[in-house]
C-alpha cells in the first residue's frame, strides 16, 4: 500500500514541478514574445483586412525586383564609397601599380587579418556558412586580378604565427578587449599582432624581391572600448610607446619590406588616426595609402585603387597629429572618479551610476581647431601660440612638428587647380561660392572643392576657430585638361559663433570674413593667410604638393555684427555643464589669448549638493496634479488616417499642430501607451487602438546588425507572403548579413554626398527587404580625441563633415520610408564608463562642436528618431535633458522627430520617469526596469494615472512617434478597412499545451495519491 | 530522528541546498526578491516538517519544497534572459552569467533530490 503511495506522491511532485517551472517559463516567454517573434517569424497581430482587398497598400516600393539585385547594388556601392574614400597620403609615383607586370608581396600579418570594422553592436558582420563572401586583404587583391606572393601568404596562414595573431572576442583579427558594461579598470594591454624580424627566414624573404610591398597597418575598433596611450603591446617580444604609434615588430617589417622590394607602399587599415610622421619623412617609403575599415566589400575598392582603375579623390577627416596625445583634448581623456564614488565608499551608489566624470577642457579646440588656430597664431604672433607648453619637442610649438597630415588632405594621380571664383553669402538666406577646377595632370580624376570660412577673431572676444569646414562640392570625373566649375552651397548660420558669456546668442561679429578652398583644412587657411597678410613668408606647408594661393582665398566683410539673425528662441542652456559653473575655478579651458591654459587634468571632483540632484537621480517625481487626460476614447480614427496618399505613395501626414492628433491620441489605452514608452526595445509596441502594428529596428551604420538579428528574412511572417518584398528563409540571400557598408570614416572621407545619399536609399531599400522600419544610424559623435576605439562608427572630428554627411544619408533613407534614427545626442567621447558618467564642457563647444553635428539632420527633419546617449551632460542623463531635448532640438532647431535612450543600461539613472518628464521618448528595453529600483511603469498606473503633467507628457513623446511612423514603410500593408487580430503563436500553443497537460497529471497524481493516503488511513 | 525515512534526508539535503542557493544568489548579477522568498520558504517548510513532526506535512514536502526549488530556478530566469542573451551573442563575457548558472544548477539539483525523495519512504513505520 505504502509502496503505491509513494509512487503516486513521486509522480505528483515531478509533475507539480514541472508544472510550476513551465507556468514561470510562459511567463518569462510572454514577457519576451516580440524577442521571440522576431526569432521564430512568428507573430501574435495579424492585420486583417474587412474590405474587398483591392487597395494596393505598399507605399514604399522596392526599385529591385528581388533580393539578390538590392544585395548586389550594395556591395557595388560598398566598394564604390571604399574607393572613392581611400585617401593617398604620399606617392612618389609609385602608385598605381601595373597589374600585368607587377607582382605584389603583401607584408603584415595583419595583412592576412585585417580589420573590416569594429567589434560588437553596430559593427560589421557576414555569414560564411550562408556562402556570403567577405573580402579581406588577400582576397580583394586575387579577385582585381593582381598577382600576390604566395610564400607570404603561406608564412602568415602557416601555425608558426598564428600565436601572434591579434584575438580578441572570438574573432582573429581583433586585438582589443570590449567591456560591454563600463570599464572600471584601466584596459592595459593591447597587441598590435605583428610577427618578429627572426620568422622572416632567407626563403622568405628571397621571395619578395623585386615584388612590390605593399606593408599593412592596422589598427582595431570596437564599441565598448577604447585605447590608452599607457598601454602596453603584449605580442610576445614588441614594444610601442604608444598604442597608436608603430611597434617595433611593424618597424622592423618594413625596413626588411625597404630591402626586399622594388617599391614600398604602407597601406593603413584603421579608423583611429596613427603616427606616421616617419613614414612620410621616409623617402624609402615610396607612397602611403590609407583604407581606413572599409567593411565586408570595400578592400576591393581600395585595390581598384592601388591599381588605378580609380583614381584616389578620398580626404581624411581626421587630423593626424605626429604625436597622438598633443591635443589639449587628451589631458582629460579616460577615468576620472568622484570623491564620493560608490567604489571609494562614498555616498553614490551602485544603482545612481554616477562614479565618473570627464572634463572636456579644450573648449571648442578639438581636431584641426586646435592644430590650424594655433599655427595661426603661431604666424601671427599672438596668444603665446609658439610657447613649450603643448609642444610636443619640448621646445617652442610649431606646425611641422605637430602635424603629419591635416584634416580633408589627400592626393590624386593627376594634378588639379582649384580656384575660388566668388562667393556669395545672404545672412538668413543662403550661401554659395563658385568654385573652377581643372585637372592639370593626365590622368582622369575626381577633384573635392572644399570650402572653409575663418570668422573675424579678435582677443579677449568670443572663441574662434582660426579655419571651420562650411561645405564641399566634387567634380565628375575630369579628364585630363578638362575644367569644371562646381558650385559649393552651404548654410551661413554655420559661419556664426556661439556666444555663451550673457544670455546666449548666435553672432556674427562686424569684419572680415576669409573664405577659402585648398587641398585640405591647413592649405585652406594658409591662402586665407596669404590672402590676409599679404605675404607667404613664414607659412608652412604639410608637404611639398602643398600650394599656397591667394587667389583661392576670398574676403567678405560683415559691416555691423549680428547677433539676432540666428538667435531666435536661443538662450543658454547648457551652462550647468560647465563644471566651473558648478564649482568655481575646477578647470582653465584652452583659449586663443593664451595657449599655455587649457591643458589642465581634473583628476579630483566632489560633487556639490546640486550636483548630487542628478548624481541621484531625482530631478523628477510623481505627483497627483491636474484633471487628468483622456485615454480610450473611441473617435473613430487610425494613424493610417492621417496619411495623406497619392498615386499610391505616402506624401504627407496631418499638420503637426492639426487637432486631429489630439483625437488620436485619445483613442489610445493609458496600458498601450505605458507598453510603447517603457517596452521601446527590439521593436517598436504595436497600438492596436489605432492600428499600429508592431514595427521593428535594429543598429546600425554598417547596415541592419547581424549579431542581434540574423539575416534578411527573420522579421517575416506567413502572414507576409504577398508582400513584394518578402524573403523565405529558403531564399538564397535570407542569412546574408546586411552590414556589410565601410565604416563612417571611409564613407566620410569621399566627400561625395551624391555617394552617401545613395548609401541612405539603399539602406532604406534594405529595411524593405528586411522588414525593419528604423535603422540606428549613422553614427554622429565626433572624433574628440584619436583614442576612443568607436571612432570607427563615427564620420569625424569635425562638426560639419558629421552634419552634412548626417543630412545626405538620413535623406536617401527617409526617401525609401526608413526612420533614420542618429546616435547618440550627444557628448558620448569615449567609452570607458560610458554609462551615467559625468560630460562637463563649455556651452560654445557643445553647441559648435557636438550638437552642431546632429543640427543639420535634426533642424531638417530627415531624422525620425535621435538615439541618446548612455552619458550625463553635467549631472543630468542626457535622455532626460529637457534643456537638450526640448529646448535646443525642439524649440531652436524645429525638430519634429522621437527620441529614444540607447539600451537601458543602468535603469535608475535612465529611468522612463525622468526620460518622460523631459520630453524624451522611449526606453530601449524590454525588461530592465524589472530589475530597478523605481520598479516598471506598469507597476507605477496608478500613480501614473494622477499625474496629468506627467501623461501629457507621455502624450507628447508617443505623437512625435506616430508623426514620424506615419511617414515611415510601417504603414506598408495597412489602409482604413483593416484591423488587427491577435492569435497566440505555435510556440505559445505548445507551451500551454505543455501546462495543461501537466496540470491534468498534477490533478490525477494528487488524486490518487490522497486516496492511497486515506486508505493507509483506513488501514 | 529514528522515524525518519530516507525520503525524508534527501529533503534536508535539499533544504541545505537551498541554504546554499541562498548565497550564491546574492551574487547573481540581477536579482528577484520572490527568488529569495521561495528558496526561504523551502527551508522554513523542512523546519517545520523537522520540529513539528506532523504527519501530512511530512508526507507532502517533497512535493511542496520540489514545487518550491523548482519555481525559485525557472522563476530566476525572468530578469537574466537580457543578460544571457548578451554572452549568447558575444556581447559581453561568460563570467557575468558563472553565478547565475551555479544558482540554476544547485535550485535543479535540489528539485531533483526532492523528485527522488517523493518515491520514498519519509518515515519509517513502526
Amino acid at each position: 500500500m505504502s509502496k503505491r503511495k509513494n509512487v503516486w506522491r513521486g509522480v505528483t511532485g515531478v509533475s507539480a514541478s514541472l508544472l510550476a517551472m513551465l507556468c514561470a517559463g510562459l511567463n518569462i516567454a510572454n514577457a519576451n514574445v516580440g524577442f521571440i517573434n522576431a526569432r521564430l517569424g512568428t507573430t501574435n497581430n495579424i492585420v486583417v483586412d474587412t474590405g474587398d482587398g483591392s487597395t494596393d497598400t505598399i507605399y514604399y516600393k522596392s526599385e529591385f525586383g528581388t533580393l539578390a539585385e538590392m544585395v548586389k547594388a550594395k556591395q557595388a556601392l560598398a566598394e564604390e564609397i571604399s574607393s572613392e574614400g581611400a585617401v593617398l597620403f604620399k606617392n612618389n609615383g609609385a602608385l598605381p601599380l601595373n597589374i600585368s607586370s607587377e607582382k605584389v608581396t603583401l607584408w603584415g600579418l595583419n595583412s592576412h587579418f585585417p580589420t573590416l570594422g569594429g567589434m560588437i553592436g553596430s559593427s560589421t558582420g557576414f555569414n560564411a556558412e550562408a556562402g556570403q563572401p567577405a573580402y579581406g586583404i588577400e582576397e580583394a587583391f586575387v579577385e582585381r586580378g593582381f598577382s600576390l606572393n604566395q610564400t607570404m601568404i603561406d608564412l602568415y596562414s602557416s601555425d608558426m604565427v598564428l600565436g601572434y595573431a591579434r584575438r580578441g572576442f572570438g574573432q582573429t583579427g581583433h586585438g582589443l578587449s570590449p567591456a560591454f558594461t563600463a570599464t572600471y579598470v584601466n584596459q592595459s594591454e593591447y597587441p598590435v599582432g605583428e610577427i618578429p624580424a627572426s620568422l622572416y627566414t632567407d626563403d622568405i624573404l628571397s621571395s619578395a624581391d623585386d615584388t612590390a610591398a605593399i606593408v599593412v597597418i592596422s589598427r582595431d575598433s570596437s564599441e565598448a572600448a577604447d585605447y590608452y596611450p599607457t598601454e602596453k603591446n603584449t605580442t610576445e617580444g614588441d614594444s610601442y610607446e604608444r598604442p597608436l604609434a608603430l611597434s617595433d615588430y611593424e618597424r622592423d617589417m618594413i625596413a626588411l619590406a625597404k630591402e626586399h622590394s622594388t617599391k614600398v607602399i604602407v597601406m593603413i587599415n584603421a579608423d583611429n588616426a596613427l603616427e606616421i610622421e616617419e613614414l612620410k619623412n621616409d623617402s624609402d617609403i615610396d607612397a602611403i595609402l590609407w583604407a581606413g575599415e572599409p567593411g565586408l566589400y570595400g578592400f576591393l575598392g581600395v585595390a581598384d585603387v592601388v591599381s588605378g582603375a580609380v583614381n584616389p579623390s578620398g580626404h581624411i577627416t581626421d587630423t593626424y597629429a605626429a604625436n597622438s596625445t598633443s591635443a589639449p583634448a587628451m589631458a582629460n581623456f579616460g577615468m576620472y572618479e568622484y570623491t564620493n564614488s560608490s567604489n571609494q565608499g562614498g555616498n553614490l551608489t551602485e544603482t545612481n551610476k554616477a562614479d565618473w566624470y570627464l572634463v572636456e577642457n579644450e573648449g571648442i579646440y578639438v581636431g584641426y581647431k586646435y592644430y590650424e588656430t594655433r599655427y595661426e597664431d603661431v604666424i601671427l604672433g599672438q596668444g603665446n601660440a609658439d610657447s613649450s607648453v603643448g609642444a610636443t619637442q619640448g621646445s617652442n610649438w610649431v606646425y611641422e612638428d605637430e602635424v603629419t597630415y591635416p584634416f580633408g588632405y589627400g592626393l590624386s594621380y593627376t594634378t588639379f587647380e582649384q580656384k575660388l571664383e566668388n562667393v556669395s553669402v545672404s545672412v538668413g538666406g543662403e550661401g554659395t561660392a563658385t568654385v573652377s577646377v581643372k585637372n592639370t595632370g593626365s590622368v582622369a580624376g575626381k577633384s573635392v572643392a572644399q570650402l572653409y570660412v575663418q570668422a573675424p577673431y579678435t582677443n579677449g572676444g568670443i572663441e574662434k576657430s582660426a579655419i571651420q569646414l562650411i561645405g564641399f562640392a566634387k567634380t565628375s570625373v575630369l579628364e585630363p585638361g578638362a575644367s569644371e566649375t562646381v558650385t559649393v552651397s552651404f548654410d551661413p548660420q554655420y559661419m556664426a559663433s556661439y556666444d555663451d558669456s550673457g544670455a546666449g546668442a548666435w553672432v556674427l561679429d562686424a569684419g572680415d570674413y576669409y573664405f577659402a578652398v585648398g587641398n585640405g583644412a591647413h592649405e585652406a587657411l594658409n591662402n586665407v593667410l596669404a590672402l590676409k597678410t599679404g605675404s607667404k613668408d613664414k607659412l608652412v606647408s604639410t608637404t611639398e604638393e602643398d600650394v599656397i594661393d591667394p587667389e583661392c582665398a576670398f574676403k567678405w566683410t560683415l559691416s555691423a555684427k549680428d547677433d539676432t539673425t540666428y538667435s531666435e528662441n536661443v538662450e543658454n542652456q547648457l551652462q550647468f555643464a560647465d563644471i566651473n559653473t558648478q564649482i568655481p575655478g575646477t578647470v582653465t579651458y584652452s583659449t586663443r589669448s593664451d595657449w599655455t591654459l587649457g591643458w589642465d587634468t581634473v583628476d579630483s571632483l566632489t560633487p556639490t549638493d546640486e550636483m548630487m540632484v542628478g548624481l541621484t537621480n531625482s530631478r523628477y517625481q510623481l505627483t497627483a496634479n491636474g484633471d487628468g487626460v483622456s485615454w480610450g476614447v473611441d473617435h473613430g480614427i487610425q494613424l493610417i488616417d492621417l496619411v495623406t496618399i497619392e498615386d499610391g505613395k505616402i506624401t504627407g501626414v496631418a499638420d503637426f499642430t492639426d487637432p486631429v492628433w489630439d483625437q488620436l491620441l485619445e483613442e489610445i489605452t493609458l496600458d498601450e501607451a505605458i507598453q510603447f514608452i517603457e517596452k521601446g526595445g527590439d521593436d517598436i509596441e504595436n497600438i492596436d487602438s489605432i492600428l499600429l502594428p508592431r514595427a521593428y529596428e535594429n543598429d546600425g551604420p554598417l547596415g541592419f546588425t547581424y549579431d542581434q538579428v540574423a539575416g534578411y528574412y527573420v522579421r517575416w511572417t506567413n502572414s507576409d507572403k504577398n508582400r513584394p518584398t518578402y524573403v523565405s528563409e529558403k531564399d538564397e540571400y535570407a542569412n546574408w548579413s546586411d552590414n556589410v557598408m565601410p565604416t563612417e570614416p571611409v564613407v566620410a572621407a569621399t566627400f561625395n554626398t551624391d555617394l552617401v545619399t545613395r548609401q541612405g536609399e539603399l539602406q532604406g531599400e534594405a529595411a524593405l527587404w528586411t522588414k525593419e522600419t528604423g535603422v540606428i544610424a549613422p553614427g554622429m559623435n565626433l572624433h574628440r580625441t584619436p583614442y576612443n576605439a568607436r571612432n570607427h562608427e563615427y564620420y569625424s572630428e569635425d562638426s560639419m563633415m558629421t552634419n552634412i554627411m548626417g543630412v545626405a544619408v538620413t535623406s536617401g533613407m527617409k526617401s525609401k520610408g526608413l526612420q533614420a534614427q542618429p546616435k547618440h545626442l550627444a557628448f558620448n567621447h569615449q567609452e570607458t564608463n560610458r554609462s551615467g558618467m559625468s560630460t562637463f564642457l563649455k556651452e560654445q563647444a557643445a553647441r559648435e562642436n557636438e550638437l552642431r553635428g546632429f543640427q543639420g539632420a535634426m533642424s531638417r527633419n530627415t531624422a525620425a528618431t535621435v538615439m541618446t546617449a548612455f552619458n550625463r551632460i553635467g549631472t543630468q542623463f542626457v535622455g532626460a535633458s529637457e534643456e537638450l531635448l526640448i529646448n535646443i532640438a525642439r524649440n531652436e532647431w524645429g525638430y519634429t522627430g522621437a527620441f529614444v535612450t540607447d539600451m537601458i543600461n543602468g535603469a535608475d539613472y535612465m529611468n522612463w520617469r525622468d526620460i518622460t518628464f523631459a520630453g524624451g521618448g522611449n526606453a530601449l528595453t524590454t525588461s530592465a526596469y524589472e530589475t530597478s529600483e523605481i520598479g516598471t511603469m506598469a507597476a507605477s498606473k496608478s500613480a501614473i494615472a494622477k499625474d496629468t503633467q506627467f501623461q501629457k507628457m507621455m502624450k507628447s513623446n508617443i505623437k512625435y512617434w506616430l508623426y514620424n511612423l506615419a511617414q515611415s514603410n510601417a504603414m506598408n500593408g495597412l489602409s482604413n478597412t483593416m484591423e488587427i487580430k491577435h492569435v497566440s503563436t505555435w510556440w505559445q500553443n505548445t507551451i500551454y499545451a505543455a501546462v495543461a497537460l501537466f496540470a491534468v497529471l498534477t490533478v490525477a497524481g494528487c488524486t490518487l495519491y490522497i486516496k492511497e493516503l486515506r486508505k493507509e488511513g483506513n488501514e | 530522528m529514528k522515524n525518519r525515512g530516507i525520503g525524508f534526508y534527501l529533503t534536508l539535503v535539499a533544504c541545505a541546498l537551498a541554504l546554499i542557493d541562498i548565497f550564491v544568489y546574492t551574487s547573481v548579477m540581477y536579482k528577484m526578491t520572490s527568488v529569495f522568498v521561495l528558496l526561504v520558504a523551502v527551508i522554513a517548510v523542512e523546519c517545520a516538517a523537522f520540529f513539528l513532526n506532523n504527519k501530512i506535512l511530512n508526507e507532502i514536502l517533497p512535493i511542496v519544497q520540489g514545487v518550491l526549488l523548482g519555481l525559485a530556478a525557472a522563476h530566476s530566469f525572468y530578469v537574466m534572459v537580457n543578460q544571457i542573451g548578451y554572452v549568447i551573442a558575444a556581447l559581453d563575457t561568460v563570467d557575468t552569467i558563472t553565478s547565475f548558472i551555479a544558482f540554476v544548477v544547485i535550485a535543479l539539483a535540489g528539485t531533483i533530490l526532492c523528485w527522488v525523495s517523493g518515491f520514498l519512504k519519509q518515515t519509517n513505520e513502526a
